[in-house]
């Protein structure tokens, strides 16, 4: 597959799109921090009360708010992405920017880089406010947590390219799953308990979710128990396998759009 | 040289066909009007010209450029804007205007020109959700100039106009056009729009071309002195 020429202005191009309408909106900026600081605070409150309580837990409490804040990288980062497209459907522009040179393949680019800059910056106040707040700093769990982040924000891109291509596929009928689509995995990612609470059929779906085997590192992490490396080159891999059939429903949504002339829907 | 060489379109929806073995063969440095009634194929024409919708059967090059495999080349020579077209909420008119100028790889400053072009400096700094229906449409014609483009696809980009501004809008791209020499495609309901910008209009009716050529000779041909009697008549005759 040739480039074609000049594809890094339009990348960027589509970034300052993006970031022009976060900039200006007062409610995206909201939802740049407001969200994830009250899922913060509440389970930073829940956790000081485990503690305070001198509750015998089998585990730290500690595995809230780290739960928390890897969680949020695969929510933010699915949001991140898919909510461009949804943006431009929602404005009426996609026929404007399909009418232009920008590839469908530029576009996703522009939204990734985009969307990864919006989680970065989110990220960063929600960790700074969990050091700050409930002295729970990510860097506790050692250099393993760029390998958890990564995986997360993979499975996150995954799910986002699901929904574009349902979006793609059935217009604005299929924004809501935009939201749902992260509490479909979420039980099966065993994020707040271990894997083993789970029915059997339930540990058979979690055994293919890749927040699932990072949760589970995470715990041992936290609770002094060397890291599964095994299980997260697992979840590497699932992820990998998650990216590209997401990437080939997508782009076969579009295929269904040139095709069946679905364009029609975004006038 | 053509700037659109299409032959053969076809589109089908449903089993039902929309465009049916449709020539489009459009030369470089002129006005065409597709024209025709509601559903006679216009719209799903323009689409697979501008690489939205794929033809069940037929091919198409835009200015030499063979589309599905060199759409982004083309469509860096075209532009495009609709009556139906937006523009994003939360951003400022400039914002919009920098966004396609980079996409399109040209100097920024082309925002203000564009909007100058249109007598519509005054919105540059204005956010989009405030502007009227009409100043939407000309900031779209304004995004639609930000390329200098060769080919210049306009579906009914003076419906939401008020008469004034529309004769403006008509009076600024017959400027532009013998200024910079591009071609035109446009679709429009309003006939005397036509007659004042065309050189030719083609007809179409069940999506197939069904009368092409001056408007004054196609209205001669069917008897009357102008394209609206003769838009009445050919949307009759297709209804059999």
């Amino acid at each position: 597959m040739t480039v074609p020429q000049g594809s890094g202005h339009r990348i960027l191009a589509i970034v300052r799109r993006h970031l022009y309408v976060t900039i200006h909106s007062p409610t995206r900026m909201i939802e740049l921090g407001f969200w994830p600081i009250i899922d913060l605070l509440l389970w930073g409150m829940i956790t000081t009360f485990l503690r305070r309580s001198g509750t015998e837990m089998p585990i730290p409490v500690s595995f809230f708010l780290g739960a928390i804040l890897l969680w949020d990288l695969v929510f933010r980062s699915k949001n991140a992405v898919a909510l461009c497209l949804l943006e431009e459907n929602h404005s009426r522009n996609v026929i404007s920017v399909l009418a232009s040179p920008v590839t469908p393949g530029e576009y996703l680019a522009g939204a990734v880089v985009f969307g990864l800059g919006k989680v970065a910056v989110t990220w960063s106040i929600m960790a700074a406010l969990a050091w700050t707040l409930f002295a729970f700093g990510v860097l506790s769990l050692g250099p393993t947590i760029t390998l958890y982040a990564l995986v997360l924000i993979l499975f996150g891109l995954a799910l986002s390219l699901l929904v574009i291509g349902c979006v793609l596929r059935f217009g604005y009928a299929a924004d809501e799953l935009a939201w749902a689509v992260a509490g479909l995995v979420v039980p099966f990612s065993a994020v707040f308990y271990p894997v083993a609470v789970l029915p059997g059929w339930a540990q058979t779906i979690a055994s293919v979710m890749p927040p699932a085997h990072v949760f589970e590192a995470m715990r041992a992490n936290l609770a002094g128990r060397p890291s599964a490396w095994g299980s997260i080159w697992v979840a590497l891999g699932l992820d990998l396998g998650y990216l590209a059939m997401a990437f080939g429903f997508a782009r076969s949504m579009f295929g269904a759009l040139l095709r069946r002339g679905f364009i029609t829907r975004y006038m | 040289m053509y700037a659109i060489e299409a032959r053969g379109l076809t589109k089908a929806f449903r089993g039902t066909r929309a465009v049916d073995d449709l020539d489009v063969l459009i030369e470089s440095g002129t006005v065409v009007a597709l024209l025709g009634p509601n559903g006679a194929g216009k719209t799903t024409t323009l689409m697979m010209l501008l690489g939205m919708t794929d033809p069940d059967a037929g091919s198409i090059r835009i200015l030499g450029h063979t589309l599905p495999r060199e759409r982004a080349i083309a469509l860096a020579k075209v532009n495009f804007t609709a009556s139906y077209v937006s523009l994003p909420s939360d951003v400022r008119v400039r914002h919009h205007l920098w966004v396609f100028a980079d996409i399109y790889g040209v100097s920024r400053t082309r925002a203000e020109e564009v909007l100058e072009l249109f007598r519509i400096g005054h919105l540059f700094d204005r956010p989009t959700a405030q502007l009227s229906s009409g100043q939407r449409t000309l900031v779209g014609l304004a995004k639609a100039m930000l390329n200098r483009p060769r080919l210049l696809v306009l579906d009914e980009p003076t419906a939401s106009l008020d008469p004034e501004v529309g004769s403006e809008v008509r009076r600024i791209l017959i400027e532009e056009k013998a200024r910079e020499g591009f071609t035109i495609l446009m679709t429009s309901h309003n006939m005397a729009e036509i007659e004042r910008l065309c050189s030719r209009v083609i007809f179409l009716a069940a999506g197939r071309a069904v009368a092409d050529g001056a408007p004054a000779e196609i209205a001669a041909r069917y008897g009357h002195e102008d394209l609206e009697d003769t838009f009445l008549s050919i949307a009759q005759e297709a209804r059999g």
